[in-house]
This record gives C-alpha cells, sequence and structure tokens, in this order.
C-alpha cells in the first residue's frame, strides 16, 4: 500500500511533466494518461527516474513493465511493490 | 457540431441502440460494406460476422481465423489443387500449428526456462529465429522463411511468458494474433497478448464502443483515400488503380506535375531547388496518408473484433515535436523499437547522466533497432554478405537515415522537457513554426529511407545538396 502522501507527491509530480495546459488531478487512477493526451510516451522515462530517485525503485529488477506506467494505479503499484 | 459528429462512437444513446437487435444488423452491414470496400479478406469479413454472433466466443474464432490465415500462406493463396496437394497443405498447416502450439506450451512454463532466457526473453526469440533461418536452405524446410514475420509477435509472447501473464493461457489465447486475420505486416499492430488483453471489451457496451469506433476509423480510412487520391493527381499526376481511380483520373488533368521523390532521386538533371523541396512535403504528406489508410483499416478490424486499441497514425502532421511525430506516425512500430531496445536500454543504464542516459536508449531504438527490424525483416541473407562496399551500398542510406532520426528525438526529447518545465502552452503563430520545423525535418529525412536498386548513396547526397542550391560536382 502507499500512503496518501506519496500520492499526492506523485500526482504533483505527474502535473509537472504533463503537457503544458493540462493536468492530471482530475483523471481517474486507472486512466491511461498517455492515451488522454496528457502526457508524451517518453514523458515516462521521466516517471520511471522519478520512481529510481524518490523511491528507490529498480524496475529492471523488479521486472516490471515500464508500459504500465502510464496510469497514476501503474505507478503507484510500482511504488508498492518496491516498498 | 461537427466535432460531436465525430465522436459518435461515445455517444451513449448510440451505444445503447447498437447493442439491440436492429443496432448489430445496422453495425454488421456498415462494417461488412466497409471491410469489402476497403478490400480485407473475405476470412476477415466471416470472422467479425461470427464474432458479432459469439463475441464470448472471439478468440477462438480468431484462432480458426488464424490457422487459414496460415493455410492460405502456405498454399499460396491457391484454390485449384487435386487432392493429394490438399492433403499436402492439410500437413504443413498440422506441422505450422504443432510448432506454434508447442512454443506456446513452452511460453506457459516460463518458471522452468533458464535464468538467461527469463532475464533476456525477447533475445532468446531472436537467437532462435535466426538459427531456424539458417536452416531454411534445407529441402522441406523452406517454410523457415517466413520466421521473421513472427519474430516481433514472438517477442512480445516471450515477453508475456517472462513476467507470467501467459501462464494458464490457452493455445487460442495467442494463435489469434500470431497469425492476424485482421492484417498487419512485420509489425505487429495491436501488440502482443498483455496489450490486446487490457484493450478487450468484455461487456455489451464496451464491444459497441470498440466496434463503433471501428467503423469511425474504417470511414476516416475511405476519406483518406479519396484525399490522397486527390493529390497524387493534383500535385504529382499519379492514378493509382483501385478504390479512386476514377476520382483521380478526374483531378489528373489539372496536375502541377511536381515529381515524386523516386523520381527525384533518378533525376539525370537537377530539378529547380523549388521544386524539390515541394516534391519532399508532396511525399511526406502522401507517405503519411498511405500509412494512415493502412493502419486505420488494421486497427479498424481489431476494433470491430472487440479489441479497441490505439490508432495506429494519430494526426502526425500535426505534431509539434519531432519526438511526438515518430509517436504519432507509426505507433506499433515505434512501440517495438521502445518495447524491446529503448526500454532495456534505458533501466539498465542507470548509472549514465539522465541525458546520456537518454541518448543511449534512443540511439538503441532508433538507430540500432530500427536498423536491425528492417534487415531482418526485409532481407536477412544480406547479413551473412562479407563485402562492406555491397553491404554500405544496400544499407548506408537506412543507415544514415537511422543516425539522423536518432539524433533528431534525442534532442527533441531533450527540448520537450525543457518546454514542459517551463510549462507554457504554444500560441497559434509559436505551433505553425513547430509544426513547419517538424513538417521540414521529416520531409528532408526521408531522401535516405529509400532502397531503389538503381539509386546510390551519392544519389540521395546529391538531391540533399541540391535543396541549398549545391552540387556535387
Amino acid at each position: 500500500m502507499t500512503s496518501p502522501e506519496a500520492r499526492q507527491h506523485l500526482i504533483e509530480f505527474l502535473n509537472s511533466i504533463a503537457k503544458p495546459g493540462t493536468r492530471v488531478d482530475s483523471e481517474a487512477d486507472d486512466t491511461n494518461l498517455i492515451q488522454q493526451g496528457l502526457i508524451d510516451s517518453f514523458a515516462v522515462i521521466q516517471i520511471i527516474s522519478y520512481l529510481e530517485q524518490e523511491h528507490a525503485v529498480d524496475l529492471h529488477a523488479l521486472g516490471v513493465d515500464p508500459t504500465s506506467l502510464s496510469s497514476i494505479a501503474g505507478i503507484l503499484a510500482a511504488i508498492s511493490r518496491a516498498g | 457540431m461537427l466535432g460531436r459528429l465525430g465522436q459518435f462512437h461515445e455517444n451513449e444513446r448510440l451505444n445503447r441502440w447498437v447493442q439491440t437487435g436492429y443496432g448489430r444488423i445496422a453495425v454488421w452491414m456498415i462494417a461488412v460494406a466497409l471491410l469489402a470496400w476497403h478490400e480485407t479478406s473475405i476470412a476477415m469479413i466471416v470472422a467479425f460476422s461470427a464474432v458479432l454472433l459469439v463475441p464470448r466466443q472471439r478468440r477462438l474464432l480468431l484462432s480458426l481465423a488464424a490457422a487459414g490465415t496460415i493455410a492460405e500462406r502456405l498454399g499460396n493463396g491457391e484454390i485449384s489443387r487435386g487432392i493429394s496437394e490438399w492433403l499436402l497443405l492439410g500437413a504443413k498447416l498440422a506441422v505450422a500449428l504443432a510448432g506454434l502450439y508447442v512454443i506456446v506450451w513452452l511460453v506457459r512454463r516460463a518458471e522452468k526456462w533458464p535464468a538467461l532466457v527469463q532475464r533476456y526473453p525477447a533475445t532468446a526469440v531472436h537467437v532462435a529465429l535466426w538459427l531456424g533461418y539458417s536452416l531454411s536452405w534445407l529441402p522441406g524446410l523452406g517454410v523457415l522463411t517466413s520466421l521473421p514475420f513472427f519474430a516481433w509477435r514472438l517477442s512480445y509472447l516471450a515477453a508475456s511468458g517472462a513476467r507470467g501473464t501467459a501462464k494458464g493461457t490457452r493455445f487460442r489465447d495467442h494463435l489469434f494474433y500470431l497469425a492476424p486475420v485482421f492484417g498487419g505486416e512485420a509489425t505487429p499492430i495491436g501488440k502482443g497478448f498483455d496489450y490486446l488483453t487490457r484493450h478487450e471489451a468484455n461487456d455489451g457496451p464496451s464491444l459497441a464502443r470498440s466496434q463503433l469506433a471501428g467503423i469511425k476509423l474504417l470511414l476516416l480510412a475511405v476519406v483518406w483515400v479519396f484525399a490522397l487520391a486527390a493529390l497524387k493527381a493534383l500535385a504529382q499526376g499519379d492514378v493509382d488503380s483501385g478504390r479512386a481511380e476514377l476520382f483521380g483520373s478526374y483531378l489528373s488533368s489539372w496536375s502541377i506535375g511536381i515529381p515524386n521523390l523516386d523520381e527525384l532521386l533518378r533525376a539525370t538533371t537537377t530539378p529547380a531547388w523549388h521544386t524539390s523541396w515541394a516534391a519532399l512535403y508532396v511525399t511526406l504528406v502522401t507517405e503519411t496518408l498511405s500509412l494512415a489508410i493502412f493502419g486505420h483499416v488494421v486497427v479498424g478490424c481489431l476494433r470491430l473484433l472487440g479489441f479497441n486499441v490505439f490508432r495506429n497514425t494519430y494526426k502526425p502532421l500535426l505534431a509539434e515535436s519531432i519526438v511526438e511525430f515518430w509517436n504519432r506516425f507509426f505507433y506499433y512500430f515505434k512501440e517495438v523499437l521502445v518495447d524491446f531496445f529503448f526500454y532495456p536500454t534505458y533501466l539498465r543504464l542507470k548509472r549514465l547522466k539522465p541525458a546520456a542516459r537518454t541518448f543511449a536508449a534512443v540511439f538503441a531504438a532508433a538507430f540500432v533497432g530500427n536498423m536491425y527490424f528492417h534487415i531482418f525483416y526485409e532481407s536477412p541473407d544480406e547479413i551473412f554478405l562479407l563485402d562492406l562496399a555491397t553491404l554500405w551500398a544496400l544499407w548506408g542510406p537506412r543507415l544514415i537515415y537511422c543516425l539522423l532520426l536518432a539524433i533528431g528525438i534525442w534532442l527533441s526529447m531533450l527540448r520537450q522537457q525543457k518546454l514542459r518545465a517551463a510549462g507554457v502552452p504554444a500560441g497559434g503563430w509559436t505551433r505553425a513554426r513547430r509544426i513547419a520545423g517538424v513538417w521540414t525535418f521529416y520531409a528532408v529525412l526521408q531522401i535516405w529511407n529509400i532502397r531503389l536498386e538503381d539509386v546510390t548513396i551519392g544519389d540521395c547526397n546529391a538531391l540533399f545538396l541540391a535543396l541549398f542550391g549545391l552540387s556535387v560536382g
């Protein structure tokens, strides 16, 4: 389980990498942010860096599929697996 | 009004009606008319009709259609044959299905794979495919030359195995996308098991939404067929045979006679610089429309069958950055390169600085992966040539293309990160300037994205210089 603080921190980060003029706050956790046009698929590498630096998540070691990081739920699941 | 019309597949009332008996009949009639117009296979039309009747048996029905697709390939599409030839075809089909069954059986037992294969499943697939391909010269094993077609589909299958998502699945859960009745070539449109499962319609409303979205895409493809015919006729004077031939013939009398890229490269005298620029831009648009038509039909079929997957081509000519264009132009090809080259490289190089790490990953995808993809699919035999001069003549232009593409994408990614950090949305003029820049980059880049026997790398370079009024000699 991830804490509400971790979730809020993630939302703030996602807002910072979202396309200019868009926000992810009001999106459901399982919304695919790439398909909704809120982030581009290469913003996923920024999400990977965020997970590595902020949560010490090693996606390679965990065998996490990076494409699953296109939703809030997918990112929270990766944080949860690492924790 | 037009916007709402364009979003008809999201209309709740229409969705509810499509789930009724009359609605399903209407969907069937419209979809079959569109599939026939787009010249999809009879097998696809039959499969769609069957899925509409019993959507819960979708994977079984599509697997039967897949077996038919394999049989058609094995029999080279010939129908008139004697009993002994039919028996031989049946035997070949049985062997092919048995081979695929063994592969799926192995994937389901991924926990028993050697550690190295578990760690590098796609690499293991490709080593096996190269070994298999190298045996294709043996008598009776010529069928192994078709292995490159399966390369990326099997790679996705192996990745599912390594992730554990293939455990407990059945043969039918995989056969339908390994030999897809919905079309696609070397690039697996719709990716593989995991992606298709995530986008599969499992209830009435989502199936109706998916099928309406499929109809929308097939309709859009009709519009692009006519737009392409108009552009080719008016700009280049070209008339393609087929569905819009009459329309193109009518318009071609007003052609302004701009050459296409192939003609430019073959020209014995250098055309005026403005003609060359116009030719490059027109070629970029015609290539984009051609790809959009192809992708819309394949994705349209997938959606009709209940897999509401992302479009293959999504407004690339409105992209404001090089990386965005690459993402939108041929989505599933880019996904292959990102899934099997970009992410694995990026995740392993944690110690590099961010810009260097990104560069390595982009280089692995857009340069190494791109080259490998085309060599393996188009002519794997050539890799055994030991004559470097011949290899350079054959693959030199594409090597330059991939190198420039990789550099362009990397610089674009760095720039996009900075723009995102600034957080300022682009205004009308800035947006138009960015779009023009993207068009120009890809228009020029396609000079080297060719493979013509009578065109040398020198011809490509000469055309590039001619764009700026320069000549080689």
